[in-house]
């Protein structure tokens, strides 16, 4: 069961980064294209570029979230954590993620409700008037993957839950 | 005491006591931030505060130049430009007593300026120069040590992760904070190399000469660093001439790395994926924190602990350096403790109004924390740097490299007093824009030249050769002085202190290239000296444009 919930859990996760280095790979496109079209014998531009790689970073870094958390790459103090004795490791680290996984629980809740709330009101990017509501979804899809990461690192403490 | 700065003041126990958890850091500024946040306001404006912070954060135009200067940089390691680096400043330098470890150091300056991320430059680094330092039977002390202190010139050297998240934080230029890095980032680099040199002079064990190379192989390797200078001008020349803004010149960057990676038959999906891979961890690392920093600050703006306390410092009855050394001496200590990046983000909202308050340059208060946390990454108890080399060298203990690094943290406090001391060490490149980039270029070229002449007209005169190759000599020489008098005259309005600089350069390059110190050389230096004052004399004389000299008040 517990293996099952790992693999389906890492797939999601790596599916889910893939989207995020693509969305690097499109902003480069974007900002690049809008650059060489603005040259003075060209003199074009890309219309709602800016607004274009802003959706882009957005993705990749939300899309980018479950998989930095997978392989343990957020910044840490562990300076005293690892002077603890095994015992108080073990305690602490329990409430710490705990705290993480309502942290995040919450947001992929307020999320869903804020992209509700978008969709109501029909808000949309300045200048292309491209629909904005699905964005906070992204995120809120996110946030609950990162709440499953957060629960297996809980189940297996001392690994990642995919080599970086 | 008032609730708001009671209930901040338990928010910011409660963040320490969390920190120590071994939670990662934008986890628990956004948890305390948020929890603050609604106990001061209500829930609901809470989760609508953090969400909206969330998603303007991640989708903030400004910001993304973080992954895509993390992505340049990463092309950049894959296609092997560190190593073309290091090969580059080992025929230069390798020569000289510990000159493979002052080739890391250079090497470390050049992947710095294409490189975003400290620990990227050591980890790159110590996999290059430390198998060739073995192989030259460096001590492993020396060795190790100039790889972590070298790998934390990256964080300094534009672009600069920790200068972007300063300056969106911040709200200053991206550019002018990169350009403010550069002669900072410069001269630690040459202290570095004098600590290596001096070390190696005392005890020669450390770091003995490697085979000496021709001038034709040092001039060949000079073809391995083009990528380097390439992109370096077409990123930071482009941001700072004006022709892209921030993210464009990332982004035209990655397009270049992703350019030279492809012409060198390196381009592979492999490899792709693999620099995708590390730019997405770092990327996502990086803004999480910032995320974490936005909504942190949005509850200290809320209990109004920042204002409070900038109000109350201004108005001690102490000068503000006594406070700004304060705040520096903290950055110090905490420095030990917590990531570079993480500390800067989690302070900068208490400490920022202070400095404004103060009327301090925000610009030069950048660079100086900088400076002053990239000694806190090669410093006990948690120098990243120095597990990154360590975790590399797996048979070098961590207290070698710890022990190390130590001569280097001396170097990054004479750096860090001399910008204390003279704020326009940073300041004057962004003050002066293209013209007083060009200025400098004209006085490293008046450096360079004088250096130059003095050494090859003391081999010459030595060995008694031909007239006019001395004449040649002195010819160049007397134009290098000219170069060096007239860009310090233009840069220093004050005559003295122009030349006495003039003066000293030469004297300390003469007395350095030249240990036999014959009457003959003496006479040389002589000469010199009253050249470049009479030329010195001549700009003076011919126009004397008085340049806006960059002040610093408080």
């Amino acid at each position: 069961m517990l293996e099952w919930y790992s693999r389906i859990v890492t797939a999601l996760v790596l599916a889910l980064a893939a989207v995020a280095g693509a969305g690097i790979l499109v902003m480069v496109a974007l900002t690049c294209t809008d650059v060489f079209l603005r040259l003075p014998f060209i003199n074009l531009s890309l219309r709602g570029a800016v607004e274009l790689v802003e959706m882009a970073g957005a993705i990749t870094i939300s899309c980018a979230l479950p998989y930095t958390t997978a392989v343990k790459g957020h910044v840490t103090v562990e300076f005293f954590f690892q002077r603890l004795s095994r015992r108080w490791r073990t305690a602490v680290d329990t409430v710490s993620r705990s705290l993480g996984m309502a942290l995040f629980g919450t947001m992929a809740w307020r999320f869903v409700k804020y992209g509700g709330a978008l969709h109501s009101s029909g808000r949309v990017t300045p200048t292309l008037e491209i629909p904005i509501f699905w964005l906070p979804h992204v995120l809120a899809a996110s946030c609950a993957l990162v709440v499953l990461v957060i629960l297996h690192n809980m189940l297996h403490p001392g690994r990642e839950m995919i080599r970086p | 005491m008032s609730t708001e700065i009671l209930v901040g003041i338990l928010g910011c126990l409660a963040m320490v006591f969390l920190l120590t958890s071994s939670m990662p850091v934008g986890f628990v500024m956004a948890l305390v931030g948020g929890v603050g946040f609604a106990i001061l306001q209500s829930p609901r404006a809470a989760c609508f505060m953090m969400t909206t912070e969330l998603l303007d954060t991640f989708g903030k135009y400004g910001l993304t130049v973080i992954p895509l200067f993390v992505f340049m940089g990463q092309i950049a390691f894959h296609t092997g430009i560190s190593r073309r680096l290091f090969h580059a400043a080992y025929r230069w330098l390798g020569p000289l007593p510990g000159g493979l470890a002052m080739a890391t150091v250079g090497a470390c300056t050049g992947f710095g300026a294409i490189s975003g991320s400290g620990p990227a430059t050591a980890a790159t680094m110590a996999s290059v120069a430390l198998p060739e330092m073995r192989r030259y039977n460096y001590d492993m002390e020396l060795g190790t040590g100039s790889v972590a202190a070298g790998g934390s010139l990256g964080m300094l050297i534009p672009p600069s992760v920790v200068f972007i998240v300063y300056a969106i934080m911040t709200e200053q230029s991206v550019s002018e904070l990169f350009v403010a890095g550069i002669v900072p980032g410069l001269l630690i680099a040459v202290l570095f190399c004098l600590v290596i040199l001096v070390n190696c002079l005392r005890r020669p064990h450390l770091g003995p000469v490697a085979e000496p190379t021709t001038l034709r192989e040092k001039m060949a390797s000079l073809l391995g660093i083009w990528e380097t200078v390439l992109l370096f001008i077409l990123v930071i020349g482009g941001m700072f001439g004006g022709f892209f803004t921030p993210t464009e010149a990332a982004a035209i960057g990655a397009l270049g790395s992703l350019a030279i990676a492809a012409c060198r038959l390196q381009l592979t999906s492999k490899m792709l994926k693999q620099a995708l891979r590390e730019t997405v961890r770092t990327s996502c690392m990086v803004m999480f924190i910032v995320a974490g920093a936005m909504v942190f600050g949005r509850f200290l703006a809320v209990t109004r602990i920042p204002a409070e306390l900038a109000r109350g410092l201004a108005s001690l009855p102490l000068p503000g350096w006594v406070v700004m050394g304060g705040i520096i001496l903290f950055f110090l200590f905490a420095g030990c403790f917590v990531d570079a990046l993480a500390l800067i983000l989690l302070t900068i909202p208490i400490f920022f109004p202070v400095v404004q308050a103060l009327h301090f340059d925000p610009v030069w208060f950048g660079v100086v924390v900088v400076v002053v946390v990239q000694m806190g990454v090669i410093s006990p108890p948690v120098g990243v740097n120095a597990y990154v080399v360590s975790g590399i060298a797996r048979d070098v203990p961590l207290q070698t490299v710890f022990k190390g690094t130590m001569p280097f943290l001396g170097a990054l406090v004479v750096s860090a007093a001399l910008l204390l001391l003279f704020p326009e060490l940073c300041l004057f490149l962004p003050r002066n824009g293209i013209r007083g980039t060009l200025l400098l270029a004209v006085v490293a070229g008046g450096i360079l030249a004088t250096s130059l002449s003095l050494w090859g007209s003391s081999r010459v005169l030595g060995a008694k050769c031909a007239f006019g190759r001395s004449l040649g000599l002195v010819i160049f020489a007397w134009g290098g002085s000219g170069l060096l008098a007239g860009g310090l005259w233009k840069a220093f309005p004050n005559v003295w202190l122009a030349l006495t600089a003039c003066v000293l350069v030469s004297g300390t390059v003469f007395l350095f290239a030249e240990r036999r110190r014959s009457w003959r050389c003496v006479m040389l230096w002589t000469v010199y000296t009253v050249l470049s004052g009479a030329l010195f004399a001549l700009a003076r004389l011919v126009g004397p444009t008085s340049m806006h000299s960059a002040s610093l008040s408080g």
